[in-house]
């Protein structure tokens, strides 16, 4: 065979060998939500069987149905989820609210000891979560914050605010300065230059800084686990743990209760990944 | 895309340039104004940052040298080195701490080795990247606690699949996974493989930043593929592959969802991470020693730093 033919058949050869290969290894890290998926929509009988089946011979919406009718009382999983659609809701508000305002001041204003401030900001970061838990529940007692949504929101903010500020301040960064300055020439103030003017520049920072803190918050366990302990103001990472014991013989229950635990977050990452991946790079200082 | 850097003065130009001509600091001057619109600007995020980090931090740091326990704090003396002398001798801190450092060294290879091979792989890929590329990150984004209540019926000794294909398919007698102290850990360990997430992101960033050039000089001078992966993608990588070292180190050494969520430290606490024991002590255990607790995660807190030190000093890749 003439070479130039044997190089097109080598490239074709080891093009398919790395889709063979990219397909296992994607199978491999989905096979945990497949195997949830499918379980999810499974009748009752079929999961929990052997032979097991990985994919659902049978589709059905019972799993689904029955969550919901077994829910609809006083059910504890709807108050997880209310729960922490609103504390997710209302961290990615405050997130970017306040990581904009720090943000902006950090990039653009100059103000005495905004080196040291800054610094202060970065010294605490290497420290292991673990160290301020203990503290941190004398002071959430105190605040009368344990047990509530508004003591997880302020903790998730907080959580988010130094990434927030970060990503913001880079933004700003990048938006050039003579817009603000034929603002102020034009009467501006500093607050509506911030509001009218950065802040609608900024959006796409923003975005990112939205993404972070809503799966910062859908997905913290810690701190949740350690702050709450009734349905009142548990959210769905902690509260899959009651519903897991609750569940415990009903394992068709708790894989439609775990898929839809899941969903806002595929739904807002498979979306707007875009401005995730843009985060991820300010993300990168963290460490 | 901007390049975030450490340092607050990286636009010195657009930063420190007054507003006005006056440089005095006097009411009503322009400079007083700017500076009274930035504090109020980061007074939010300040409030946060003392009253939730800074001052918890330094609480946890005097609390370390008493035997402050919570639901008795009148009797709190300070008993300085106390608390630490105690934890070298505590046999739980000892088991837990291996037990960590056993997942850590079980965790390693999915926290490097195996996103950097998916990494590259992605590089090379043509049609069909971004597919991959989110198919491969997605589990990472998915609720870690949730995600191991999932793991947790897959590693079901009956009728989860690992058990169903060892057993069915090969005719072997699968452990029972997480009820097996020998199996325990290394099962939580191999929960990394679905998720090589961020580091993976991380190489792929680094492998798209190779200038193409670099590939083709050396494949005029005759390099295969291999050689090229040895000789120039590895070299270039390796400031990375450091720096992804020690932060999964730092990580993993954090650890305690997975333990808390499937197993609770057993079997016989065989993998109860020292985090994990930790929070026990401060505030699941008697009457919540939080003295104890607080030495014990500044203990952490010093081979962590120890370990950020390294990282921020010797092993930052200059960019």
């Amino acid at each position: 065979m003439p070479q130039v033919q044997m190089d097109t058949i080598n490239k074709y050869a080891r093009r398919l060998v790395l889709y063979i290969l990219l397909s296992f290894f994607t199978i491999i890290c989905l096979f945990p939500l497949i195997w949830n998926i499918s379980n999810s929509f499974k009748p009752k009988a079929h999961i929990n069987r052997i032979p097991i089946m990985i994919l659902p011979q049978v589709i059905t919406l019972d799993n689904y149905h029955l969550l919901f009718e077994r829910m609809r009382g006083a059910g504890d999983f709807l108050f997880y989820y209310r729960n922490t659609i609103v504390i997710a809701g209302s961290t990615v508000v405050l997130t970017c609210l306040i990581s904009a305002l720090a943000g902006y001041a950090f990039s653009r204003l100059s103000f005495p000891a905004r080196n040291i401030l800054f610094s202060a900001l970065l010294s605490t970061m290497f420290i292991p979560g673990i160290v301020n838990l203990p503290p941190l529940y004398a002071i959430m007692d105190r605040l009368k914050a344990l047990d509530t949504l508004w003591g997880l929101i302020i903790l998730y903010v907080s959580n988010n605010k130094i990434l927030g500020m970060f990503i913001m301040r880079g933004v700003f960064s990048d938006i050039p300065r003579e817009l603000e300055d034929a603002a102020r020439i034009d009467g501006c103030s500093p607050w509506d230059i911030f509001w009218r003017i950065m802040l609608p520049l900024g959006k796409a920072g923003l975005t990112t800084v939205a993404i972070f803190a809503f799966l910062g918050a859908w997905n913290e366990f810690m701190q949740a686990y350690v702050f709450t302990h009734s349905p009142r103001a548990m959210t769905l990472s902690v509260g899959i743990l009651i519903l897991r014991g609750e569940f415990g013989y009903e394992p068709n229950l708790l894989a439609p209760a775990s898929m839809l635990s899941f969903l806002p977050s595929l739904l807002v990452f498979i979306f707007l990944q875009r401005y995730f991946y843009s985060g991820l790079t300010a993300g990168a200082i963290k460490f | 895309m901007p390049d975030h850097s450490l340092t607050a003065n990286r636009y010195p130009e657009h930063a420190a340039r007054p507003m006005t001509t006056s440089r005095r600091l006097t009411w009503r001057s322009a400079r007083f104004q700017e500076a009274l619109m930035a504090f109020l600007f980061i007074a939010p995020l300040f409030a946060l940052f003392f009253t939730f980090s800074f001052y918890p931090i330094l609480r946890a740091f005097y609390l370390s040298f008493t035997n402050f326990v919570y639901l008795h704090p009148e009797d709190t003396a300070f008993i300085g080195l106390g608390n630490y002398i105690e934890a070298l001798g505590d046999p739980l801190v000892r088991l837990s701490f291996s037990n960590t450092l056993y997942y850590t060294i079980l965790h390693m290879p999915f926290s490097v080795i195996y996103p950097l091979f998916l990494a590259l792989l992605l590089d090379r890929v043509g049609k069909g990247k971004s597919f991959f590329r989110t198919s491969l990150y997605v589990p990472s984004i998915l609720a870690g606690s949730v995600m191991a209540v999932v793991w947790q019926t897959l590693y079901d000794p009956t009728f989860g699949p690992f058990t169903r294909i060892l057993a069915d398919g090969f005719g072997l007698k699968p452990p029972n996974w997480l009820n097996d102290t020998r199996w325990a850990m290394p099962s939580l360990a191999f929960m990394g493989i679905a998720t090589p997430g961020f580091n993976m992101l991380l190489f792929l960033v680094a492998l798209g930043g190779i200038s193409r050039e670099v590939y083709e000089a050396a494949r005029v001078d005759g390099a295969g593929e291999w050689q090229l992966f040895w000789n120039v993608t590895l070299p270039l990588l390796r400031p990375l592959m450091m720096v992804v070292m020690v932060l999964a180190i730092i990580g993993n050494l954090n650890v305690f969802a997975p333990m808390e969520v499937m197993t609770g430290g057993g079997p016989a606490q065989s993998t109860l991470s020292y985090v994990q024991y930790t929070y026990r002590v401060g505030l699941t255990y008697g009457l919540l020693r939080m003295g104890y607790a607080a030495a014990l995660s500044y203990l952490l807190a010093i081979v962590i730093g120890t370990l950020s030190f390294v990282n921020i000093r010797w092993l930052r890749p200059q960019v």
